[in-house]
Formats: C-alpha cells, sequence, structure tokens
C-alpha cells in the first residue's frame, strides 16, 4: 500500500531520514516507532505530500507521491501531530469543514460527522468550541478529522500524546476497527506499549534510519529472546576485576546490563560474584524481552533517553 | 471546494467578536464622532489660500470697488476668468460656468454680483431690503470649513464696500427729512465720504493682517445687504458632511479588516490548519482564490453597513445610484483584500502583519485622505496621495455620494483599483505558491 524506497531527507546539514526503505502492507497497523527527532513526521510529511524529499520515492497504492499528487491526496487521511483545528469553531464545525475539503456534501457529510463523533465519544459536547475542549477531547476531533471522509491510507502522527489511558484504549479500539474495516494504517510513537499494543508489524527509527523492522515477535527474535538483567551499583570497583568476575555484562555508569534467556537463573550468580568484589548493590531490573529491549540492544540508548516526553 | 472554504472563512470572522467589533463597531462610532466633530464646525485650520470665482455681471464702480476689495484679502485668489485648455485666451466667468467650476470640485466657492448690483443699492438702500440685490455665493459644502470662511470675508467685504455708499445714501435722506439746504447737505456728504474713506483705509490693513482668517469666520455681524448661498451640490443633500466623513473612514477600517482577513492565511499556518488543507485535494488557486472571496464579502458588507448607517442617521444619499455604489463598494473591497494578501505574503508571521499592517494602513490614510480631506492639502501632497490605495477609493465614493456622479463617471477609480488589485493579487499568489507548494 505505501513503499518508500531510499528515502532521504536533508535539512541543511541535519540527515533527518537517511535511505529509508519501507513497505506497508494493505489492510495492516503499521508502527513507526522511534525517540523524539527520529524523523517520524518527517516521514510523514513526505508521504503526504506536505514535504518534497531531498532523494528517494514514497508510492501510495502504487502512485508516485511526488507526481501523482492530486489523486494521491484523495486516498490520504491525515492525523497531524499538533492539533490542527479551528479553535473558533465547534467540533462539528471542523469536521464537517474538513469532510467537505474530501467532497463529502450534504447528507452523507452530516452522517459521517454524527458517525465519527459518536465512535470517538464526542457526541454530547459537538455544539461545544474547540477551545472549550480538553486536551484529550481536541485529540479525538483531531482524529476525527482524518478519518472523515473513510481513507484508504491513514497516517497517523502521534495521535494520542498527552491522552489519558483510558481514552487512548478506546482510540486504540477506533483504529482497529478502522483496519478491520479496510484501511491500512501508519501509526508513529515514541511510546513502546502503544506500538505492542496496537501495530500488526513495527519499524523501529532512530536518527533517520530504520535499524529494523518486523513484527513484535520477530523483532524480539532479533535479540535472541534474551531479557537484560540490568543492576545498579555504588562504590568504587576495579572495572578489570568486574569483568573477570561477570565476563558477559556489560557495563554502563553504575549499571551492569546481562543479557540473559533466564534472568531468574542469572541473578544469584551476579549478586554472589558482586558481593565477592565489594560492591554495594542498589537496584535491580528485569527487562523482559520486548521492544524497549531491542531498541536499547540495537541502539545502544533507551527510547526515552532523549528528548522530551510531551 | 472554493465556495466550501469562503463559507468556512466567513463563519470564522463573524464568530471572531474582535474582528467584528473592530470591522463594524469601531468605524462607525468613529464616523458618528467625524461627522459630529465637521458637521458642526465653523471656521477653524490653518488655510493657505483660497480660490474664488467672482463673477462680476454688474460691472459697476461700485461692484468693481467690491472685487477689488476682495482682491485684497490675504487668503482669497480670484480668478475671474476662465483658463481654455490649448489658447491663452482668457473668457470670464459666468454665473453658469461658475457653477459648472464648483460642481467639478475645481473650487469650492464662487461670488455672483448681479447685473443690476449698482442700480439696485442706489434704488433701494435703506428703503427696501427685500429689494436689494443679492450677492450669490456659490459653494461646495463637501468643503464646509472653506466654503465658510470665504463667506465670513465677503460679509465683511460688503459691509466695508457699503459703509460708504451706505453714510452718504443716509445723510441724503436725513437731509430731505429736516429739509436742509443742499450747501449744508452736501458738506456733510463730502465730509462723510472722507471718514469713511479713512476708516476703509484702516479696516483693509487689518483684513491683510495673519488673524483675517479667524476674525471674518467670527464675524457675527449681519449683511448689509442680502447675500444669497447656494450649495451648489448639497442643495438636494441632508447631510454632505456625512457622505463624505462615510469615505474617508470606511476605507481606513476596510483596509485594516482586510489586512487582518488576509493575514489570517499566516495564522493558520502557526495554527497547523493550513498543512491540512495543502494536504487536501484542494488547490492552491482555490486556496488563494477563496481567501480574496471571503475576505472581499467582509469588506463589502463593511462598507455597505457603514452606508447604511449613514443612511439611516444622516441621510446618506445611498439609493440614488444603488448600481454605482454597489460597483465601487465590491470593487474597493477586492482590490484592498488583494492589498491585505500581498502584505500577508511578505509578513511571516500574523504578528507581523499586525504591525506592518497597521504602519502602512496609518501612512496610506493619512496621505490619502482618510484623516484630512485630499483638497485641504497642498497640491504636491494630493498628487503623493494618489500613490496611496485611500485616495482612488475616496475618490470614488465622493463621485457618487457627493458629485452625484454615475458608473460612467468612477470607471477611473474602478479600473486603477481594478489593475492595481489584480497585479497585488498575482505578486501575492506568487509568493504564496512558492512558500507554500515548493
Ligand atoms: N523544517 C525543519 N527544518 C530543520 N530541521 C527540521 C525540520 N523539521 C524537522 N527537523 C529536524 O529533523 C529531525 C527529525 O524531526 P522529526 O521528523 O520531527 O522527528 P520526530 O517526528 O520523530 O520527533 C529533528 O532533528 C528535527 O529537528
Ligand atoms: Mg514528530
Amino acid at each position: 500500500m505505501l513503499e518508500a524506497l531510499k528515502l532521504t531527507k536533508d535539512f541543511g546539514p541535519l540527515c533527518a531520514l537517511s535511505e529509508v526503505d519501507l513497505e506497508i502492507r494493505e489492510g495492516e497497523i503499521f508502527g513507526l516507532l522511534g525517540p523524539n527527532g527520529a524523523g517520524k513526521t518527517t516521514f510523514v510529511n513526505i508521504a503526504t505530500t506536505f514535504l518534497k524529499p531531498t532523494s528517494g520515492t514514497v508510492r501510495i497504492a502504487g502512485l508516485d507521491v511526488m507526481e501523482d499528487t492530486a489523486r494521491v491526496k484523495n486516498l490520504l487521511g491525515v492525523v497531524p501531530q499538533e492539533i490542527s483545528l479551528y479553535d473558533m469553531l465547534s467540533g462539528e464545525e471542523n469536521l464537517e469543514f474538513f469532510g467537505g475539503l474530501y467532497g463529502l456534501r450534504g447528507g452523507r457529510l452530516k452522517t459521517r460527522v454524527s458517525e465519527v463523533l459518536e465512535t470517538l465519544g464526542l457526541a454530547e459536547r459537538r455544539k461545544g468550541k474547540i477551545s472549550n475542549y480538553s486536551g484529550g477531547m481536541k485529540r479525538r476531533v483531531n482524529i476525527g478529522a482524518g478519518i472523515l471522509h473513510e481513507p484508504r491510507m491513514i497516517l497517523m502522527d502521534e495521535p494520542t500524546v498527552g491522552v489519558d489511558p483510558q481514552s487512548r484504549h478506546h482510540i486504540f479500539g477506533v483504529i482497529e476497527n478502522l483496519r478491520d474495516n479496510g484501511a491500512t494504517i501508519l501509526y508513529t510513537t515514541h511510546y513502546m506499549e502503544e506500538a505492542e499494543r496496537l501495530c500488526d508489524r513495527i519499524a523501529i527509527i532512530d536518527h533517520g534510519k530504520v535499524v529494523a523492522c518486523g513484527t513484535k515477535r520477530e523483532l524480539v527474535a532479533l535479540i535472541g529472546e534474551q531479557s537484560v538483567l540490568e543492576i545498579g551499583f555504588s562504590g568504587d570497583p576495579d572495572p578489570a576485576v568486574l569483568e573477570s568476575t561477570l565476563p558477559d555484562a556489560r557495563i554502563h555508569d553504575r549499571r551492569i546490563l546481562i543479557h540473559t534467556t533466564d534472568p531468574a537463573a542469572a541473578l544469584p550468580r551476579v549478586v554472589s560474584g558482586l558481593s565477592g568484589v565489594g560492591v554495594d548493590l542498589t537496584s535491580i531490573n528485569v527487562q523482559e524481552p520486548d521492544l524497549e529491549a531491542v531498541f536499547l540492544r540495537l541502539t545502544g540508548h533507551r527510547l526515552r533517553d532523549r528528548g522530551t516526553e510531551s | 471546494m472554493t465556495l466550501h472554504l469562503i463559507a468556512r472563512d466567513l463563519r470564522i470572522i463573524f464568530k471572531d467578536r474582535g474582528a467584528m467589533f473592530l470591522g463594524f463597531a469601531v468605524p462607525v462610532v468613529l464616523f458618528t464622532v467625524f461627522v459630529l466633530i465637521f458637521g458642526g464646525m465653523g471656521s477653524s485650520g490653518d488655510i493657505n489660500s483660497i480660490h474664488l470665482i467672482v463673477v462680476d455681471e454688474d460691472d459697476s464702480p461700485q461692484s468693481r470697488r467690491l472685487v477689488s476689495l476682495l482682491e485684497k484679502l490675504e487668503p482669497l485668489r480670484i480668478r475671474k476668468n476662465k483658463k481654455t485648455g490649448d489658447s491663452e485666451e482668457q473668457i470670464p466667468y459666468t454665473a453658469a460656468t461658475a457653477r459648472e467650476a464648483v460642481a467639478a470640485g475645481k473650487v469650492s466657492t464662487a461670488l455672483v454680483i448681479p447685473e443690476d448690483f449698482a442700480r439696485g443699492l442706489e434704488e433701494h438702500l435703506f428703503a427696501d431690503y427685500d429689494s436689494l440685490p443679492a450677492l450669490t455665493i456659490l459653494y461646495d459644502a463637501a468643503v464646509p470649513i472653506e466654503s465658510q470662511v470665504v463667506r465670513g470675508l465677503l460679509q465683511q467685504v460688503v459691509f466695508m464696500s457699503l459703509t460708504s455708499t451706505w453714510a452718504v445714501k443716509g445723510i441724503d435722506i436725513m437731509a430731505q427729512e429736516l429739509a436742509l439746504d443742499t450747501d449744508t447737505s452736501n458738506r456733510m456728504t463730502s465730509w462723510m465720504t472722507e471718514v469713511f474713506e479713512e476708516v476703509e483705509q484702516i479696516q483693509e490693513a487689518e483684513e491683510a493682517g495673519p488673524d483675517s482668517t479667524e476674525a471674518a469666520g467670527g464675524g457675527g455681524f449681519g449683511s448689509p445687504i442680502p447675500i444669497k448661498t447656494v450649495d451648489v451640490l448639497g442643495e438636494s443633500k441632508r447631510s454632505p458632511v456625512a457622505a463624505m466623513t462615510a469615505a474617508q473612514v470606511v476605507v481606513m477600517f476596510l483596509l485594516f479588516s482586510v489586512m487582518y482577513s488576509a493575514g489570517s492565511i499566516l495564522q493558520e499556518q502557526e495554527g497547523g490548519t493550513l498543512r491540512r488543507l495543502l494536504i487536501s485535494p484542494m488547490t492552491d488557486w482555490q486556496f488563494l482564490l477563496a481567501k480574496v472571496g471571503s475576505t472581499t464579502i467582509f469588506g463589502f458588507f463593511q462598507i455597505m453597513i457603514m452606508y447604511l448607517y449613514g443612511w439611516i442617521v444622516f441621510n446618506v444619499d445611498l439609493f440614488r445610484d444603488f448600481p454605482a455604489v454597489v460597483l465601487m463598494t465590491a470593487v474597493t473591497a477586492v482590490s484592498a483584500t488583494a492589498l491585505g494578501l500581498l502584505l500577508a505574503s511578505l509578513c511571516r508571521s500574523m504578528k507581523q502583519v499586525e504591525s506592518i499592517s497597521m504602519l502602512v494602513v496609518l501612512s496610506m490614510s493619512a496621505i490619502g485622505g482618510s484623516m484630512i480631506p485630499r483638497f485641504l492639502m497642498p497640491k504636491w501632497m494630493q498628487d503623493v496621495g494618489l500613490l496611496s490605495f485611500n485616495a482612488w477609493a475616496i475618490d470614488g465614493f465622493y463621485k457618487i455620494f457627493w458629485r452625484e456622479m454615475g458608473i460612467v463617471e468612477i470607471l477611473p477609480q474602478v479600473g486603477v483599483l481594478l489593475a492595481a488589485g489584480l497585479v497585488f493579487f498575482f505578486i501575492a499568489s506568487h509568493f504564496f505558491r512558492q512558500r507554500f507548494y515548493a
């Protein structure tokens, strides 16, 4: 459904996307997972014709985004990362306007607006001005404006930032419903849990590069389904001594990382080994084999290490 | 699609209390204040020179004397002859051509001394005021200050020029009543004449002084002979000042609103909604034309509501030639919109639009006659004013409401505004398309 080939975007000296290859299959929810500044929005902007790439191509439903711009636009539904609505208008008026932009008119438009308001749980507040909505409600209208015209390909750029867990759960239901009705969805996020919970396949992106792509299971298999045993310590042990005691450990400033398929068995060995060299433990954390672990393994840093959480 | 966009824009504008207040309420209030100030104003202001056409139908010693006195007055420039285009030949003004000149706005005031002026004075002075020959002042009430000054000056001059005649005549009558002998009455007459000639000298010296204008305007004494004033254009208009003021004020506020409205493109950019528009199937031209459409409609209503208010409250003659009003209003609104788009296309943010448009609109309003009517400005200023949007728009409305002209006569203004509007629009759309669709 969506195919990116060697997609590159430079902003002056900064390379926001570097030779990105992606393939999103028809009818799936595809997650683009990466920390802030990874290049997710840049990718969405190019795919939605808003930005021109430096090089490379994106094809949607077989149409080149750069060449068949007008036809591509008609296929797409977009939920921008920033809430993009008219504050002066009500939720209903916003939806009517954006639906109208895609050619919906009259009774069809009215029906769709009502359906979408209902689905997103906004029916009661439909007449209220956007400026009086809560952040979560604005988010929901923002999503509604992108799905109103029943597009075949929906691109959602971090659509649930700042939404409470209950609404988020509800929104996930809506998105799954869209997929079950035949839409293809690109969903970007920097929340690992979201990608795991919602997406059929996931690409991990960092510094403008796709570092891995596949189902959650495939991605976890990349790191051999190992858990990460993460141990914090204090004191000043000799690194050479630590290394000889725990040859399978990686040491990052006062943290010891051990990759293992059986953390329960590894733990006593590590604890006794460390007490032998006079190190006090300050924390023990077992990172189950999940996307966070994959990300940590592939990039050497955590998803949330950089950037601020919004 | 374009209509859909226009409807959305208008919906937003009409929900925006600030825009409504600035667009409709403020101009109406300012308009009212201006009318009350200018309408009630007798004399003031520093007027350098006022052109006055004098038609001396009588050509008697008395009438020539009156004219020569007028010529001595500092603020007045007397014109007796009509300039003809190609030849050096000078044709004296007649009552009819003088009237035309006032109607066409060439001068604000003309004085007609009737044929039987001297004879009438001789026969009827002191006897029958109603039968006295009347001086006629033709004036353009669009220039209320100027014509009032001239009328004030005239009254004084007429009074001066008649005092000696008046006195001599008075002695005559007295002599008859008292049955004085001819010799005595002759001596009294010559004595009186001498006295009055002396008084006249003194008065002339005063008249030429710097305070003359003020003295004239404030002069409260009545005229010894009737002065008939004819408001050449405004005879039928009940509120001439309002018609003019409306044009001045409405054009300025129109510019403010269209700048704001056109600048909303940048607001949409900042609010992110522009991105939704740009990635939707809407084309760039639909987008720009819709902006022109909605802003023009808003501007059209703004002007119309002002004139409607003027019509209701100040009897501005809105319906004399309504099609001309509609044409002028539409053209003014669309051209102002294009100007607004151009300005917005050169700005980076709505904040910038607000501050720059304030500067641009205020300076154009100042030189273009929205604050002080252009005809009160020196000639070179009037010419410079033609560079402003205001001058052309106001001139068009003046022509309709003041000169009672129709569509044909406003075509120059319509043409210039439309042409400028087209140029503005294409430059603006070039910049916008480069910025948003590159
Ligand atoms: N218009 C722009 N000009 C310059 N740099 C930009 C622009 N847009 C994004 N960037 C940079 O490109 C990188 C990727 O940004 P973005 O795609 O927004 O990341 P994400 O959406 O994953 O947080 C960031 O370093 C960002 O600062
Ligand atoms: Mg982003």
